[in-house]
């Protein structure tokens, strides 16, 4: 144990100080839950209803958002390729992370629907203290196969799945 | 298999609109988000007529 004193310290918060003597990590998670079906055919990001705010301590932190998304992907053509994207956006809708081609098939079935979930994950500087709502969006990429191909997520065609989103402020 | 509202209007929308895009969240066609730049939207009666049709 050192025996040196600190001194000339400004008016803090126990978050602060602590966070400015590295004696934090992470300094908060939240989390959320979602299980409500959203079904595209865009080619263009929608929101998938899955989504976390987090009220962000310090301006000099990052957050890792972490989700585990239900996916169910289909097809009305014979090519057998629907295939889905995942974003990670803001609320302005500002990448964090994007997820191309993240879950699809390539065979020649008539009619696919595959259902699984994926885990989609970000990491971003926070750029001030106060709340931050991130979102996950989807889409139909753009090389899937003829036909209408549609993604959802949050299925229900197997009881309805749900969504579980974390976000973490870190040092 | 379970089959939704959401999932019936998807299959309606896929008859009276093939190849149309959109978006919708839950199983009020209300929430029905049209994005295709070429096809116009069907009136919410022509999507719950459709999904009647399939019913029948």
């Amino acid at each position: 144990m050192s025996n040196t004193k600190i001194t000339n310290l400004a008016n803090g918060t126990a978050a602060s100080d602590a966070a400015a003597f590295g004696q934090i990590g992470l300094l908060q998670t939240v989390y959320a839950t979602y299980a409500t079906q959203t079904s595209t055919t865009s080619t263009s990001y929608v929101d998938s209803g899955i989504a976390i705010t987090i009220n962000v301590k310090l301006n000099t932190s990052n957050v890792i958002i972490d989700a585990d998304v239900p996916l169910y992907i289909t097809g009305t053509s014979s090519g057998g390729a629907p295939i889905a994207d995942l974003i990670i956006t803001n609320s302005s809708n500002i990448t964090v992370q994007e997820y191309l081609g993240v879950a699809g098939s390539n065979v020649s079935l008539n009619q696919p629907d595959y259902f699984w979930t994926v885990r989609i994950r970000g990491f971003v500087a926070t750029p001030s203290t106060g709340s931050i709502t991130y979102k996950v969006r989807v889409r139909v990429n753009s090389s899937s196969g003829a036909g209408t191909n549609t993604v959802k997520t949050c299925p229900s065609i197997a009881g309805q799945a749900t969504a579980f989103i974390t976000a973490q402020e870190i040092q | 298999m379970i089959i939704t509202q959401n999932d019936r209007i998807c299959l309606a929308l896929n008859v009276l609109r093939p190849g149309a895009q959109y978006a919708i969240t839950g199983n009020d066609v209300v929430a029905l988000q049209w994005l295709d730049p070429v096809q116009t939207r069907p009136t919410d009666d022509e999507i719950l007529a459709a999904i009647a049709a399939q019913q029948e």
